[in-house]
Order: C-alpha cells, then sequence, then structure tokens
C-alpha cells in the first residue's frame, strides 16, 4: 500500500480526470493560463452539450471564463483527491456511482470552505448557476441523465445512489450530466455538517479492522476510541500512513516481544 | 410604565435571543483561522495558474 499519492498533469482539453488506486496517481487538467479560458468551455460545450451551450453569455470576457474554468478545475481536483481518501481510509462500501457521490460530497464541502474568501464565493455562485445548471441542462435530453424529482433530501440521494445502477454502459455527456446534477443537488443542499465531521461519520460507517501484511490499518468505530500510541501524523495525501503502523511499533507500544 | 417595559422586553428578549443563536451559528460554521489564512494563497495559485501550488494547499486544506 503505497503512502504518496502521484500528482500528473495532463492538458485542459482532456475531459475526464482520475484517480488510480491501483498505481496512486491522480491524473488531472493543468489549471488555465491567459487566453485558454473560452477554448476550455467550448470544448465542454462541444463534446458533452453538441456544441449547444452558450458559454460566452454565462462568462462575458475571456479572464471570467479562464477564472470560472479554473475553479472547475480545482473541483474536479478536491473530488480525485477524495476518492484517494475514501480508497485509502476504505470508505468506499458501495460502487459507482456511490463513489462518485462521496467524492462529491467531499468536494462540495471544500468549496463551500473555500467561499469564505470572497472571491471564491462568487465563483461558487457562478459555478452553481453556470456550470451545474446551464451547462447541465444543454447537454441533450436522450444523454442527459438527472436524478430523480423524488430525491429531495441528502438521506434519500444517498439511498438512491446506493443502489442506482446503470442500465448500460453511459456515454461521457451522459456521466459528466449526472455528476453536475449531484453537484447541483450538494451545493442547494443547507445543512451539509462540515468537512471533519463528515470524515468522522464516514468513517464510522466502517467494518472494524483490516490487518495488512506486517501493519495493521485501523477502522476505527471513533476516532476518539483509537489509543494514542497508534496515531500516526495525518497526511490524507498519503492516507495510508495515517492509520498504519508497523509491527515493531505495536509490538513496542504493547511491550510484546520482537517478532 | 410596567406595561411599558414589559413590552419593550417582549421586543428585546426575542432579538437578543436571534442574535446570540446567529452568532454561536456562524462561530460553529466558521474555518479554522489557519484555513482562512490559506484561502488567498488558493486564489493567488488559480490567478497565477500554478496548479502544483494549488493541489498542494488543497491538501493541506484536506489535513485541517
Amino acid at each position: 500500500m503505497p503512502g504518496v499519492i502521484e500528482f500528473r498533469e495532463q492538458d485542459p482539453l482532456e475531459l475526464l480526470s482520475l484517480y488510480s488506486s491501483s498505481n496512486d496517481t491522480i491524473t488531472i487538467s493543468r489549471l488555465l493560463r491567459k487566453g485558454e479560458g473560452r477554448p476550455y468551455w467550448e470544448n465542454w460545450s462541444q463534446k458533452i452539450a453538441g456544441g449547444k451551450w452558450d458559454h460566452p453569455k454565462a462568462f462575458i470576457t475571456e479572464e471570467e471564463a479562464r477564472l470560472a474554468g479554473n475553479f472547475a478545475i480545482l473541483g474536479i481536483l478536491s473530488h480525485e483527491i477524495a476518492h484517494a481518501i475514501c480508497s485509502e481510509h476504505w470508505l468506499n462500501i458501495h460502487g459507482d456511482p456511490y463513489e462518485e457521490l462521496l467524492a462529491d460530497e467531499y468536494a462540495v464541502r471544500m468549496m463551500k470552505v473555500w467561499a469564505h474568501y470572497k472571491p471564491f464565493a462568487r465563483l461558487l455562485e457562478s459555478y452553481r448557476k453556470n456550470v451545474t445548471g446551464g451547462l447541465r441542462s444543454a447537454v441533450p435530453q436522450n444523454e442527459r441523465i438527472d436524478l430523480p424529482p423524488a430525491v429531495g433530501t441528502l438521506s434519500e440521494l444517498r439511498e438512491y445512489l446506493a443502489e442506482f445502477k446503470f442500465q448500460s454502459r453511459p456515454s461521457p455527456a451522459g456521466y459528466i450530466s449526472l455528476q453536475l446534477d449531484r453537484q447541483r443537488f450538494l451545493l442547494g443542499e443547507k445543512n451539509l455538517n462540515s468537512l471533519s465531521d463528515f470524515l468522522a461519520r464516514e468513517m464510522a460507517r466502517r467494518s472494524p479492522r483490516h490487518w495488512t501484511n506486517d501493519s495493521i490499518t485501523l477502522d476505527t468505530v471513533k476516532r476518539i476510541e483509537v489509543p494514542e500510541w497508534i496515531l500516526a501524523n495525518a497526511n490524507p495525501c498519503a492516507p495510508s500512513r495515517f492509520w498504519q503502523i508497523t509491527d515493531a511499533t505495536r509490538r513496542s507500544a504493547l511491550r510484546l516481544p520482537a517478532a | 410604565m410596567t406595561a411599558h417595559r414589559s413590552s419593550r422586553a417582549f421586543y428585546i428578549f426575542p432579538a437578543v435571543l436571534v442574535l446570540l443563536t446567529s452568532f454561536l451559528r456562524s462561530a460553529e460554521e466558521e474555518p479554522a483561522d489557519l484555513t482562512l489564512s490559506v484561502l488567498p494563497k488558493l486564489h493567488e495559485a488559480m490567478v497565477e495558474a500554478d496548479t502544483r501550488s494549488a493541489y498542494d494547499i488543497i491538501c493541506q486544506l484536506y489535513r485541517q
């Protein structure tokens, strides 16, 4: 279980970013430089909305488009880091798309933290209106996947996505439109708990323990129940190090003879 | 006079309650100072298109 996540940048015109648990990498679009805002959104419009999304109307200037694009990229980056955290902390207790919901729950909470800084607050509102609203709505009906109207509360959303299965392999447009609809829902949710409370709650849902080779990965019921001697310095970007101790450390702490 | 006093209290008490509740709520939801202090740096990284710095700052925020 590697402790370091490799970070790879890709061209911003690549549509999909990803976290790979098999080789612990996050591949993400690099941030947009001057003049790259409009081409970025035009690419999204062409690839998922058949060119029907009027992004120059949503983002009046090139610089506004660029910053909106960079805000979206940071949101996607937070989503991919969340996949890494969930994977390494054994938090993925259902399949896709629940795993995607979980990563979105982290990312949206993260975006709401950013919004305590005024320039980010404006970008978040623009993202909510123009991307989870305008761009998503421009995806053709025959490809778009929306949450059903019956899903009204966060617990209903979680229950729905825990059971949800794609009828057939969705197109990129369908997959992305569902992600945007999840984010639309979460951004509109007034009573989201904090990022740390959310992590504690998710940890409490896991099975008790996992043993791996010469180390122990603890899945605790509550963080407070973890004995002090077992806590290593936390680094969510290298989450396996967080709950992991070597057998030698455990033996030493429990005053057991060396193996 | 008494009636006048109690009617004033009638208005003041809920107002104090609302202010107190709102203060407690904001204290609960406001992120730590350390978090707030890195947000301008994250914004700067975003404006400067410095992807690597933005990644490091977001990791730092997750740690907090």
